[in-house]
């Protein structure tokens, strides 16, 4: 009997240790680590004798006395032991000591919320900000501006008042954008491949149907790319994306700003995108696209466009330029330049009005900052908050140190080309350097905004058309020569101020069934709009869908979405002027 | 004597074996996709269409996993807990569900009942964290081990394991003057080898997956931090990376890697150890199961 017990203990101690063998090979895999960390080191010595340097050029004034803040953060590569935060505690005294949370991230805001365990200073969403000030969990911004933070007062000047909750107390802070020009990497989101474009002789394209006639003409010639069927244009039904395949490309041909599913006309109409006379046209473009075997017939099935465009041989899209952008380099990488996209902005026709481009004047998106009640001397904070917002805190934070990161040259900023190296080979350099930290709505450190320029004249941040320029490879130069631009946003128009975006608002809840229901009937729709044999089969499909739509109340929703639009416009006019 | 095979016989043998083929590739498939991908360049695993062969073959993946410094000391810390929360965990589980077998007890059916609620009814996360931080295991190393120590399925396999044992057994160790641990030990235990190994092995694969009670509960105590932990650490970097690729902060050209091929790797290191484990304990496993569930 005691072998049986023998036998059963060597079995649970051999189930264990096997477990241990298998985590002891990774442990040995690991030493590799230790240079890692030793480099790390030895990184940091090296810009502390930088920092000397910058300190000894501009002598602090008054010793602050050090006062450490505790954050959340989900990046785990945050840290506080960089050279630019060394600088900012230099001219604050203030630290901030990052919480990281790995997972769910509400989750665990709202049990330290629970708990009162939270840290001194949070970036949560609006959301999360909301249920934080009902708990009582954070202090009011509103008299420590007043008394500490005259940049933060000026650099926000007529849209302060944005900042207030409708309590008329301020919450949390964010940034503000200063910039009325399209950004640098900014870009129109339909995407052509280099190559149709060199093939056709690179012909000014402004249309959907000039398009075709290039995708056309080139598919016929070249039925395959690499041995795979050439696929003329591509989307994606299934997921999430269907909004931005079957969605957005009607409003951006429209020249519409994008509010969503929704477009508004001048009069402030809200109207269901999908169902409009331009929703009608954009699928009788993809229906012809698809009659003449253009169209990609994985469309329907597939839930992520970007696993296709990788494959190089989708010719043009409806493609945001994030879902691109580590495409490209990829097919860069592999020696195949020619399969990078073209930026374009196509519309109906011709003499389609753009106003597509657009900015609102705060960053009051998915990150604010806000300060608990647990955290000490909140005014050494908002002092901190200040210091950001001013001329010098925005360059350093942006540009980093002079002489390190950037240099002025004929009176400009411009990165120095080390730092250009370093930003194209490193991926954690901004990590490592501290232009990272926790978003401020747009960017870091209360960034005002790509394009934007200081009281010196010069640009807020570094991404500016130069640099922009700096990081293209030698085709797309040539392709946006053939156009006379020098870089994508060069197609775009200048961006107009709207108070907000549609899709920002919490929808009006008394029509939530009735909005559920017609997007059912969108998403039926749409594949038999698309693959209809015929016009009388597309009108037929057309009206069914508009007619369903109709009986499941898209009147309703188009007024209460008017309702809140306007009900938004007036509350936004009035804190402006308050 | 030659037993004859007729027609049907074969062609129904031949269905048999191709719908069990299907079968079984439909089982692995999971596994041998993730395998691949986690062996696969992470910029042509954007391509898609890999299925259970790498294209591009690679081990930087794997690589990257391994660079990070937290992990070793992660990894450690994992083992220790696992061994440590599997021995204490089949110990408490054991002696509870003893107890709980035991007719004469006269507590027998409150207990049994008070376990059963458990299963159905709990206070929800917000109570159990106040409750974990009230008692001061916020940030302890006992925050692992303590709230894991008894599971009530497992407890009633246990249970229903060692009621269905021969009562002469226990009956002629008292007669011997044996004690009730004497007895649970050197007794009952001896002979109840497949349910051991059963619940060993569930308690051993918790212990080893676990990485929540970690985030909710040892954050802010790097000391703390297992191998689930530091492996998400790794994934959540590389989405973040990918979010971020499109900033211009952000490098342009560097290898980058896939948040996808990331998480492929991940799962084969850490099922790894239990995949290799299992079979030894299978046949146990199985037996441990239907013995019990039949008494159930």
């Amino acid at each position: 009997m005691s072998k049986t017990w023998k036998k059963g203990l060597t079995l649970m101690a051999a189930s264990v240790m096997l477990t241990g063998v298998m985590a002891g090979c990774s442990s040995n895999k690991n030493g590799e680590s230790n240079t890692t960390a030793s480099n790390n080191g030895g990184n940091t010595q090296a810009t502390n004798a930088k920092n000397d340097d910058a300190s000894t050029t501009e002598p602090t004034k008054a010793p602050l006395e050090p006062i450490t803040y505790s954050m959340n953060t989900t990046d785990e590569k945050l840290t506080w032991d960089t050279p630019i935060q060394k600088v900012f505690t230099e001219k604050t005294g203030v630290s901030l000591k990052y919480d990281l949370i790995v997972g769910d991230e509400t989750q665990k805001e709202d049990l330290w919320l629970a708990s009162g365990d939270y840290p001194d200073i949070m970036a949560m969403g609006p959301q999360e900000i909301q249920k934080y000030k009902d708990g009582g969990a954070l202090i009011p911004l509103n008299d420590l501006i007043d008394q500490y933070g005259p940049n933060i007062k000026e650099k926000f000047g007529e849209y302060f008042n944005l900042l207030k909750d409708a309590d008329g107390k301020i919450w949390s802070i964010y940034g503000v954008n200063k910039s009325r020009e399209a950004k640098a990497d900014a870009a129109a989101s339909f995407i052509v491949q280099y190559d149709v474009l060199k093939e056709a002789g690179y012909p000014e394209i402004k249309t959907l149907d000039q398009l075709y006639d290039i995708l056309k003409a080139y598919k016929d010639k070249h039925p395959q790319i690499d041995g795979k069927d050439t696929i003329g244009f591509s989307g994606a039904m299934t997921g999430w994306q269907v909004n931005i395949e079957y969605n957005n490309p009607i409003i951006s041909a429209s020249g519409l700003p994008d509010h969503g599913n929704f477009r508004i006309d001048t009069n402030g109409n809200v109207e269901y995108n999908p169902v409009s006379e331009d929703a009608k046209k954009y699928y009788g473009f993809l229906n012809k696209l698809y009659q003449n075997g253009l169209y990609d017939k994985e469309a329907f099935s597939q839930d992520d466009l970007s696993k296709k465009l990788a494959q190089g041989r989708v010719l043009a899209a409806y493609a945001p330029k994030w879902m691109v952008g580590d495409i490209e380099t990829q097919f860069r990488q592999d020696g195949h330049p020619e399969r990078q996209y073209a930026y374009l902005p196509l519309h109906f026709t011709e003499d389609t009005v753009d106003t597509s481009n657009s900015v609102v004047p705060t960053f009051a998106g998915s990150l604010q900052w806000a300060v608990t009640t647990t955290a000490k001397n909140p005014e050494r904070f908002i002092q901190f908050v200040d210091y950001l917002f001013s001329d010098e805190g925005q360059i350093l934070s942006q540009w980093g140190i002079e002489g390190t990161h950037y240099e002025v040259k004929d009176g400009k900023r411009t990165l120095l080309p080390a730092e250009l190296e370093a930003r194209r080979t490193d991926p954690d350099h901004a990590n490592k350097e501290g232009f990272k930290g926790n978003g401020t709505g747009s960017g870091y450190w209360f960034n005002v905004g790509d394009g934007a320029k200081l009281s010196d004249g010069d640009y807020a941040t570094p991404l500016t058309k130069d640099y922009q320029m700096s990081i293209y490879d030698d085709m797309t130069k040539d392709v946006l020569s053939h156009y006379g631009k020098q870089i994508w946003a060069d197609f775009l128009q200048p961006a107009e101020v709207v108070p907000g975006y549609l899709w920002q608002l919490s929808p009006p809840e008394n029509i939530s069934l009735q909005a559920k229901k017609i997007e059912e009937a969108w998403k039926k729709y749409l594949p038999k709009l698309i693959m209809s044999k015929n016009q009388a089969d597309f009108d037929n499909s057309w009206d069914g869908m508009k007619s369903t739509m109709e009986k499941a109340g898209l009147k309703e929703v188009n007024g209460a979405y008017t309702q809140l639009w306007a009900d938004f416009n007036t509350k936004f006019k009035a804190s402006i002027n308050e | 004597m030659l037993v004859r095979r007729s027609k049907g016989d074969v062609i129904f043998s031949a269905f048999n074996y191709i719908l069990l083929l299907v079968l079984g590739i439909g089982t692995l498939f999971p596994f041998l996709n993730l395998a691949a991908i986690s062996l696969n360049d992470a910029g042509d695993t954007l391509k898609g269409t890999i299925y259970i062969w790498p294209r591009v073959f690679t081990l930087e993946n794997y690589s990257t996993i391994f660079a990070n410094h937290g992990l070793a000391a992660a990894a450690i810390r994992s083992v220790v807990r696992t061994v440590v929360g599997t021995a204490l965990g089949v110990i408490c589980t054991a002696m509870l569900a003893y107890a709980l077998s035991r007719k004469e007890f006269f507590l027998r059916k409150t207990y049994n009942i008070i376990l059963i609620i458990t299963m159905y009814v709990n206070g929800g996360l917000i109570p159990l964290y106040l409750l974990i931080k009230n008692i001061g295991l916020m940030n302890h190393a006992a925050v692992y081990i303590l709230p894991l120590l008894i599971g009530v399925f497992n407890v009633i396999i246990m249970r229903s394991y060692f009621e269905q044992l021969p009562e002469g057994i226990v009956e002629s160790a008292r007669i011997d003057g044996a004690s009730d641990f004497q007895i649970l030990f050197r007794i009952v235990l001896q002979i109840s080898l497949p349910v051991l190994s059963t619940i060993t092995l569930y308690i051993a694969v918790q212990h080893w997956n676990s990485w929540f009670d970690n985030y909710l509960y040892a954050s802010r105590n790097e000391n703390l931090n297992l191998l689930q932990y530091e492996l998400q650490k790794i994934l959540i970097s590389s989405v973040n990376q990918v979010m971020s690729a499109n900033t211009h902060i952000d490098a342009t050209d560097a290898r980058r890697t896939n948040p996808e091929t990331i998480r492929a790797a991940m799962t084969i290191i850490v099922t790894l150890p239990i995949l290799l484990v299992y079979p030894f304990l299978q046949k146990y496993f199985v037996k441990g199961m239907t013995v019990a569930a039949m008494k159930e």
